[in-house]
């Protein structure tokens, strides 16, 4: 049987004065004996000897007019090419990028050429961050945040430079903006070496991992609340708040058990992604089977809610009602919901590098699923940097699993889903100005019905 | 749309073959490495598929051509043209 076997590629990035060298040294004096061709675009101070230290030029090559999902590095496909025709087989080969390359042209080399495909495989892109420094670039520098955005591994170094706080702080402002990358505090880039090389970050085959507390569920409301109501007029009363609409669902509801609200959540989930009818001041709302879209002007406005039955009814808003004041009445008299629960609201990120992790159960509309994704990577590809997913697809028994650079999408099925394994789906997307709610809305509209 | 969901299909055998046609139509040596590669285009009026040829001559020098069809498509004549233009 032919095993297949490609040379693997890792890349390094990071500002320099970083620590980049220095992990190079570190790697390639542990793997001594191990044939590993390094190519530099900044000649550093490698202090093994390697014969086969090649100097590269950063030739920037666009396939296509300026797009950055196509364009490629024209000196890794040459160099590479070359390497290629050598008898003796290579073991490992690294990329030392300058402290200011961006890291999708590096990435996407790797796929533009199904020769490349058939001889190397990407393994990673491991970002060196200089934790004392990095603040100073992270604000303002493209480059800095692409490497952090890119990254699979990521080494926050020089961390006996600044404080257990600002190490938390900094961790954390890294996580939001990647949530996928693997985080290690090292001096000196002092770590185990497998923790850098053979990852295989971006082998579909490996089990594919997300962190839970990122991939918290996100709701598009943010309260829900019971009221016991009759079939008579009640008037829902708002004053002006931070926001000029609110989309709010009321539909009836059998029960207060966790089972009977978890029921009523997912089905609202759903009907938070439809169109919604727009109601202004005086205006009706439906009170079952439509989203209502609330005008809200700078003033007080009152919406009139008419059952056609007596029994108990869920509300569910998509801001606090407390935002707005709002109360509920008949007959002068205020109501209070019998049962109610407030959601945790959307994550908020200053850095315009972010990230949006969807989790979300239930199976897809292949077709809309394939629609939307389509659309997405068309529209919005340039921003997003990376992505990897878990989906579940109606009528498929196995998990379909995907991860993405830019426009490049790479996926398919995986492992059967489980017997009463939940079809959960779990996705993430890096990128700059990503709109999280709106991913998440149009996600969500991807659901198959029933 | 594309369709992100079904199998892509095998061209490699091909793409070496249109290799070989640029090598010998180009007369390049064994060393020049050449790369095909197929693209979605996002400009109006484009065809859905495109194929990009590139080759280095030397280290600085780099030609590009753009063969507006699909790289299973692409035939011998096609190459003679980008010679033409």
């Amino acid at each position: 049987m032919l095993i297949e076997h490609k040379t693997p590629v890792t890349v390094l990035t990071g500002f320099l004065g970083s620590g980049k060298t220095t992990l190079l040294n570190r790697i390639l004096t542990e793997q001594h004996g191990k044939k590993i061709a390094v190519i530099e675009n900044e000649f550093g101070e490698i202090g093994v000897d390697n014969e086969l230290v090649i100097g590269a030029d950063e030739e920037i090559f666009e396939m296509n007019n300026g797009c950055i999902c196509c364009t490629v590095r024209g000196d890794l496909i040459r160099i590479l090419g070359n390497l290629m025709k050598r008898k003796d087989k290579l073991d490992y080969i690294l990329i030392e990028t300058t402290g200011l390359a961006d890291p999708a042209p590096v990435a996407q080399t790797f796929f533009v050429d199904d020769e490349m495909k058939e001889q190397y495989s990407i393994d990673g892109i491991v970002t060196v961050i200089d934790a004392k420094h990095v603040l100073m670039h992270i604000e303002d520098s493209d480059e800095c945040q692409q490497q952090i955005a890119f990254a699979d591994v990521i080494l926050l170094n020089k961390i006996d430079l600044i404080n257990p706080a600002e190490l938390q702080e900094l961790e954390n402002r890294i996580r939001r903006m990647n949530p996928m990358a693997k985080i290690h505090h090292t001096q000196n880039c002092e770590l185990a070496i497998d923790n850098i090389l053979n990852v295989k970050a971006f082998d579909l085959s490996k089990k594919v991992e997300f962190n839970p507390d990122f991939l918290k569920e996100e709701l598009p409301f943010e309260w829900a609340g019971v009221y016991e109501l009759d079939n008579k007029n009640y008037d829902w009363i708002l004053q002006a708040g931070p926001d000029e609409t609110m989309d709010m669902l009321i539909e009836p509801i059998s029960d207060l058990d966790e089972n009977t609200i978890e029921k009523a959540k997912k089905k609202a989930i759903i009907q938070f992604s439809e169109e919604a009818l727009s109601k202004k001041n005086k205006a009706y709302l439906h009170s079952k089977g439509k989203l209502n879209q609330l005008v809200l002007p700078n003033s007080e406005s009152i919406f009139k809610i008419k059952p056609t039955e007596a029994g108990k009814y869920i509300f569910l808003t998509q801001h606090l009602p407390e935002e707005f004041s709002a109360v509920l009445q008949a007959d002068n008299q205020i109501i209070e919901p019998i049962w109610q629960n407030e959601y945790a609201a959307s994550h908020e990120h200053d850095d315009e590098v972010t990230s949006v992790g969807i989790s979300l159960e239930g199976n897809l509309d292949g077709y809309k699923l394939n629609t939307w994704l389509s659309k997405l990577l068309q529209e919005k590809g340039v921003d997003i940097f990376r992505m990897k997913g878990i989906l579940s697809i109606q009528n498929e028994p196995r998990r379909f699993v995907f991860q993405g650079v830019h426009m490049l999408f790479d996926g398919k099925p995986d492992r059967i889903w489980e017997k009463n394994e939940p079809r959960l789906n779990q996705l993430v997307f890096i990128g700059r100005n990503l709109d999280r709610q709106e991913l998440n809305k149009s996600f969500r509209a991807c659901l198959a019905k029933g | 749309m594309l369709n992100l969901f079904a199998e892509k299909p095998d061209n490699s055998l091909k793409i070496k073959e249109i290799k070989n046609w640029t090598r010998k139509v180009f007369e390049l040596n064994d060393d020049c490495h050449i790369i095909v590669t197929e693209l979605q285009c996002q400009e109006p009026d484009c065809p859905d598929l495109e194929t990009v040829i590139a080759f280095w001559t030397t280290d600085q020098d780099r030609e590009q051509y753009k063969i507006y069809k699909p790289i299973a498509d692409v035939n011998l004549s096609d190459i003679h043209n980008l010679m033409l233009d």
